[in-house]
């Protein structure tokens, strides 16, 4: 057990990653062909995976029917539409007129729709984090309202009033300077650190001292 | 006076003449004094390039032109021209092959792949798996294949015409691929296209230059060529091979270290302390807990590192005997998350509260997979939200439906844009590396928690590379000395 749950795994994980690695500073046409080829793998495992999925997905259903659990009927919905999905997909193909009507007419504008209450919470976020409750507070605020003033048709307006040897407090300006300078140092700072801790993370998963995504300890 | 009037008429004249005998006669064109091939360096794909020194008389008007022949003393034919104030053909522009050398200013380069590829093509009747045609081509050549789609009803054609590589004569013709039937596009002829072959073709080069307006180039007498080579390294990342080896050094170091000695400091993450408050809250309450892993599938490092955390949380929910819920956006981590959650419980002595019903798989979809979690909030009402991967646009949807059931929220992302989203919506987030670093504070495993001290090392690198950086680069700005210009490509990021 103790090799097919572990050392089996933990040696193909240091096989692919040393070798991918190795792989990426060699200007050979089989580094190419082994990188793009492990990518198919990983496309096509994720293939496979997807009948667990839907398998997962009937299953937490299923139970939420037959307990008749709160919002139990949405689950009916669920059943109905993925039947009728499956058939037009596997009836007409994926590029065939009802497929393609249930992916342009119900999908996109579910997921636009969805996408559009962003707007509200937007809204919502942004008058609990810009309240000026402290000296942090009241800059993120001030700096909040000279980008949004810069980022509309307004900001365009103060510019064109502003005389030339002043254009540059003009509020798309000082946007520009706000996200270009300090936004982009602190941008850089954190994207410095998410890289070393993924070479480190990596380092964990490769040479096997981190294994908790295979589940327990040793 | 007279004289003088005298004077300055024949002056204007005798200067007006110049002037328009100067514009009339255009400047004498200067021909390189260089010019030579090398192998493309960093690449194996047989291509060379030709280098030549930059001319004093280019401009908009002035092209230079390269002749090819497969022998030395055979006659060359027209291979490219190319407008000499192009931006690609300067040396300087591509500093992966040829470094930040001053010198590179005054240089001019094109690359060019002698490799030939044998290719076959074969058209097959689907129905009956019968060959229609199969011809064999050199690329580059001059067959043409082009797939055609007509964007109304959707059926494909296939034209082509080649050059047969045995007898040399020109064929062409027209396929069907796909026609529609019944309201459907349905396949009926298939095109298979397969490299045979590759070899490299000698040749031969040699450069020109002329006006646009003239007939003939004025040609350098230099013939020139190249053998293309294997490379097995690309130099132009040396630099990022070295700090990944330093990286490793410093990594294996602090794990022997903290072997030794496991007392590693580590500063407080308030997120992370919050963990067990949320866990014990959400007992309190008897409402569970919800975990994300967010957007990506088990493939990416954020999705592990935020499994990793799941098995910690996992085990302390299990601890207090409470629920945890983890609707997954993809089939693998689904799958993994259901082994790491069941490995935590049966470490905690608790293998029977397990329930693999509570980790199950939503959509691929990513509006889909947000209403559906949103979904389950407002009915589930957990007490305490786990939000740790990467997320894009679902991030606020997610974290503000969380705020409005009053749930305590801890988050963490690597992706910049969101952070602010969830410092906004969120309870304690984590930022950028205190997510990687989560596990190893959680699990404080002595072998774990020395790579953050690795990583620590890493930091102080990357600061004195910066410093360095922005030394050698103000010095090379004073001082023109190309010397401190290769230390500033050593230290630029490639």
């Amino acid at each position: 057990m103790q090799l097919y749950k572990r050392r089996i795994p933990l040696t193909i994980v240091f096989i692919m990653g040393i070798g991918l690695i190795i792989c990426y500073y060699i200007p050979l046409k089989t580094s190419d062909n082994i990188l793009n080829e492990s990518m198919k793998w990983v496309r096509i495992i994720a293939a496979f995976s997807l009948v667990i999925g839907v398998y997962s997905l009937m299953r937490s259903h299923y139970i939420k029917i037959s307990k008749q659990s709160s919002g139990w009927a949405y689950s009916i919905v669920m059943f109905i539409f993925l039947i009728i999905t499956l058939i037009a997909g596997f009836g007409w193909g994926s590029k065939g007129k009802s497929f393609q009507w249930i992916f342009d007419w119900i999908n996109v504008p579910a997921s636009s729709t969805v996408f559009s209450i962003l707007a509200f919470y937007i809204a919502s976020a942004a008058y609990r984090a810009f309240r000026a409750r402290n000296v942090e507070a009241a800059v993120m605020l001030v700096a909040a309202i000279i980008v949004m003033v810069g980022r509309i048709p307004f900001g365009d307006m103060i510019a064109d009033k502003l005389p030339q040897s002043l254009k540059f407090l003009s509020p798309s300006s000082l946007v520009d300077w706000l996200m270009n300078k300090p936004g982009m140092a602190a941008r850089r700072a954190i994207m410095l650190g998410i890289c070393l801790s993924v070479i480190a993370t990596s380092m964990r998963i490769i040479f096997g001292i981190e294994r908790t995504y295979m589940g327990g300890k040793d | 006076m007279r004289e003088f009037l005298i004077f300055f008429f024949v002056s204007a004249i005798i200067v007006s003449a110049f002037l328009l005998y100067a514009e009339e006669t255009p400047e004498k064109l200067i021909l390189p004094q260089e010019f030579y091939a090398i192998d493309s360096p960093e690449e194996s794909t047989g291509s060379i390039c030709l280098i030549w020194s930059k001319s004093p008389t280019e401009g908009k008007d002035i092209e230079y032109f390269i002749y090819q022949s497969t022998s030395k003393e055979g006659s060359f034919t027209e291979f490219e021209k190319i407008d000499s104030t192009n931006e690609k053909l300067k040396l300087s522009s591509n500093s992966t092959y040829f470094g930040l050398w001053k010198r590179n200013e005054n240089y001019r380069y094109k690359e060019i792949n002698l490799t030939i590829k044998t290719i076959r093509t074969t058209i097959k009747d689907i129905s009956t798996g019968n060959e229609l045609l199969s011809y064999t081509y050199e690329e580059p050549g001059e067959t043409v294949e082009k797939f055609k789609t007509d964007s109304e009803t959707g059926e494909e054609v296939f034209n082509y015409s080649y050059k047969d590589i045995n007898t040399g004569e020109v064929k062409s013709g027209v396929f069907v691929i796909s026609k529609r039937v019944d309201d459907k596009t349905k396949a009926i002829n298939e095109v298979i296209t397969k490299v045979i072959a590759t070899r490299i073709d000698p040749k031969y080069f040699k450069l020109g230059m002329m006006r646009k307006t003239d007939l003939e180039p004025l040609m350098l007498p230099d013939i020139v060529t190249a053998q293309p080579r294997i490379n097995f390294f690309k130099w132009s990342k040396l630099n990022n091979i070295v700090v990944l080896i330093l990286m490793y050094i410093f990594v294996y170091y602090y794990i022997n270290k903290a072997k030794k000695n496991p007392n590693i400091f580590l500063r407080k993450i308030a997120g992370l302390d919050a963990v067990d408050d949320a866990i014990g809250r959400a007992t309190e309450m008897g409402k569970p807990i919800l975990y994300s892993t967010g957007y990506y599938d088990a493939s990416e490092i954020s999705t592990i590192a935020s499994i990793n955390i799941l098995g910690q949380v996992a085990k302390k929910v299990a601890n207090y005997d409470s629920r945890i819920i983890v609707p997954c956006k993809w089939p693998i981590a689904m799958t993994v998350c259901q082994e790491v959650v069941k490995e935590a419980y049966i470490d905690a002595g608790r293998p029977d509260a397990y329930n693999p019903n509570d980790i199950f798989f939503i959509a691929g979809e990513q509006f889909s997979y947000t209403a559906a979690v949103n979904g389950l909030m407002v009915r589930e009402k957990p007490a305490a939200n786990f939000l740790l991967g990467t997320f894009a646009g679902e991030s606020l949807l997610l974290a503000e439906t969380g705020n409005t059931i009053g749930a305590i929220q801890i988050a963490g992302t690597d992706s910049v844009y969101q952070i602010p989203f969830f410092i906004a919506a969120c309870d304690y987030c984590l930022i950028g590396e205190e997510l990687y670093a989560a596990s190893a504070y959680l699990s404080r495993e002595p072998r774990i928690v020395g790579t953050l001290k690795g990583q620590d090392m890493g930091k102080i690198l990357i600061v004195l590379a910066i410093v360095l950086g922005i030394f050698f680069v103000t010095l090379s700005s004073f001082t023109y000395n190309e010397y401190f210009n290769l230390i500033k490509y050593f230290f630029t990021v490639r």
